[in-house]
């Protein structure tokens, strides 16, 4: 077989193969680089973000969301919590409306939340995993496939 | 009156203003406007009509990463055209872990479900309308909803369940009349108790992993209660509450279920047989496409009588007969924060209030 029609068929699926990565990237969870906590499950990030573990031995957890109109936060609510938007804004109306938590702060982007998460030992926060690269101050303990 | 509402209003306001970092939106609430028509003698709904239901303003602050507070005011009319302002909770609460929060104030009761669940804000419930034994006291409820004691709460992680508990050390309630002795109702004794028996009333649902939305708990409640007319003791019962909740609150589907033993022994009159009455309802809904949601719910009450001997002396204080009732309903949600219901409900009441039909519509928000 001809080399030339090889490798125009290895590159194109390559391309492919990049591109449909492309389509459903990953979330990543970020805590502060000083975290004592060096890996999360898709559980226990559930459990932080419906409020029902709150606390890394004596530090508080101090969980960020992104706003609604940022497409992350419907993939990071599906993947981690199965639910919807609708849905989790009237589970924590209820919760709150019970006394029984404070829900997560909300952040307008992925780069307030790595500024958020950066400045508190306790900050837990998600972002798509191509905006890790280069950030400071955290470090990326769970990541979320599709 | 108007004049007593603005001021404790702005008690009120002044008061959560002064707390550093407190801003406008902190302060959240709920509200519903009724239109309801009602085959029952009463003026009131006769001939149909447009009524307020409560307005419900409430704070929930975390003080700092352990402290934290709610404050509950719900604005509402007793039926004589006058508004009146409730303090319905008023708590502050410290969280060991999560397995432990300690609070002490006026709180929801922990029995059952619903109570917990949905209290005054109709916009959380699916329905218009709470059942009716759980109506709150000044509205003809048997079960004491609201408590002012101490309160211990947790969830504990296990390898297939989560378990909620809650443990309540709390005034007990008393029957108070008004001053013609008539119009008896549930006194949560919000100020202060008038016997020194304080009710433990515990609460513990399970909540498996394997089934998101499911929980099935018990709740209890063990206290005296005491009723006065013209000051004179009238009535004193020993009472032992016992429920069993269960609920499924995934999508599409949701149903709910709780059922009451109420037993009550008269400590006024010596060898008089003990009462045990039971309440109960089960509700089912159907939401399709996060839009509609229509439900059915039937609900009965059951009070005990003993052959030569009256009904049991609680129930009968409080007014309440052996009653059922059916209602049919539909919830649309317009938006993420308002919902329009409709129901039609058939009561039927073994006293001289008998048959009757209902036909509500409510507009529910949050804010």
């Amino acid at each position: 077989m001809n080399i030339k029609k090889i490798l125009i068929a290895v590159s194109t699926l390559a391309f492919l193969k990049s591109y449909s990565y492309g389509v459903s990237p990953e979330i990543a969870v970020v805590v502060n680089e000083n975290s004592a906590v060096s890996k999360l499950t898709v559980t226990e990030a559930r459990d932080i973000y419906n409020g029902t573990k709150t606390f890394w031995g004596k530090v508080r957890i101090k969980p960020f969301d992104q706003h609604d109109n940022q497409p992350i936060r419907k993939e990071f609510l599906k993947r981690a919590l199965k639910i919807d938007s609708k849905t989790y804004e009237m589970y924590w109306l209820k919760k709150v409306f019970q006394g029984e938590g404070i829900p997560p702060t909300v952040k307008k982007t992925s780069k307030d939340v790595l500024e958020a998460v950066a400045e508190d030992d306790g900050a837990v926060g998600y972002i798509w995993a191509s905006e890790v690269s280069g950030s400071r101050g955290v470090k990326v303990v769970l990541t979320i496939k599709e | 009156m108007k004049k007593q509402i603005r001021l404790l209003l702005t008690i009120m306001l002044f008061l959560f203003s002064s707390m550093s970092n407190v801003r406008a939106y902190d302060l959240k609430g709920f509200a519903d406007i009724t239109y309801n028509k009602s085959t029952k003698n009463n003026l009131e709904n006769k001939n149909g009509g447009f009524g307020l239901g409560q307005y419900d303003l409430y704070v929930s602050y975390p003080l700092d990463d352990r402290i934290d507070i709610l404050g509950e005011l719900v604005i509402e009319s007793p039926g004589d055209g006058e508004f009146v302002v409730d303090l319905e909770r008023l708590q502050i609460g410290y969280t060991f872990c999560d397995a432990l929060k300690v609070r002490t104030g006026r709180i929801h009761n922990i029995l059952g479900y619903w109570n917990t669940s949905y209290h005054h804000g109709a916009y959380l419930q699916t329905s218009a309308g709470r059942p009716s034994f759980l109506e709150f006291e000044d509205e003809g409820g048997i079960l004491p909803v609201h408590t002012v004691g101490i309160w211990a709460s947790g969830r504990i992680n296990t390898n297939f369940t989560d378990i909620d508990y809650g443990v309540t050390v709390a005034n007990g309630s008393q029957i108070r009349r008004d001053s013609l002795g008539a119009n008896a109702a549930l006194d949560p004794n919000s100020i202060g108790d008038n016997d020194r028996n304080k009710p433990v009333s515990f609460n513990f649902t399970l909540a498996p992993d394997s089934l998101p939305g499911f929980g099935i708990g018990l709740s209890g409640s063990n206290g005296h209660v005491q009723g006065f007319t013209f000051g004179i003791l009238t009535e004193e019962l020993s009472q032992t509450i016992l429920g069993w909740h269960a609920f499924y609150t995934g999508k599409p589907v949701e149903i709910l279920g709780e059922y009451f033993t109420i037993k009550n022994e008269n400590r006024l009159i010596a060898a008089t047989p003990s009462f045990t009455s039971k309440a109960y309802y089960v509700q089912a809904g159907y939401n399709v496409a996060n839009l509609v949601t229509p439900y059915v719910r039937y609900e009965q009450v059951d009070v005990k009588s003993v052959a030569g001997v009256s009904p049991d002396p609680y129930f009968s204080a409080l007014g309440s007969a052996n009653s059922f009732r059916t209602i049919g309903g539909v919830r649309v949600d317009i938006s993420s924060r308002s919902a329009l219901k409709a129901e039609i409900r058939s009561l039927n009441v073994k006293n001289a209030e008998g048959k009757s039909q209902e036909y509500v519509a409510q507009w529910s928000f949050a804010f």
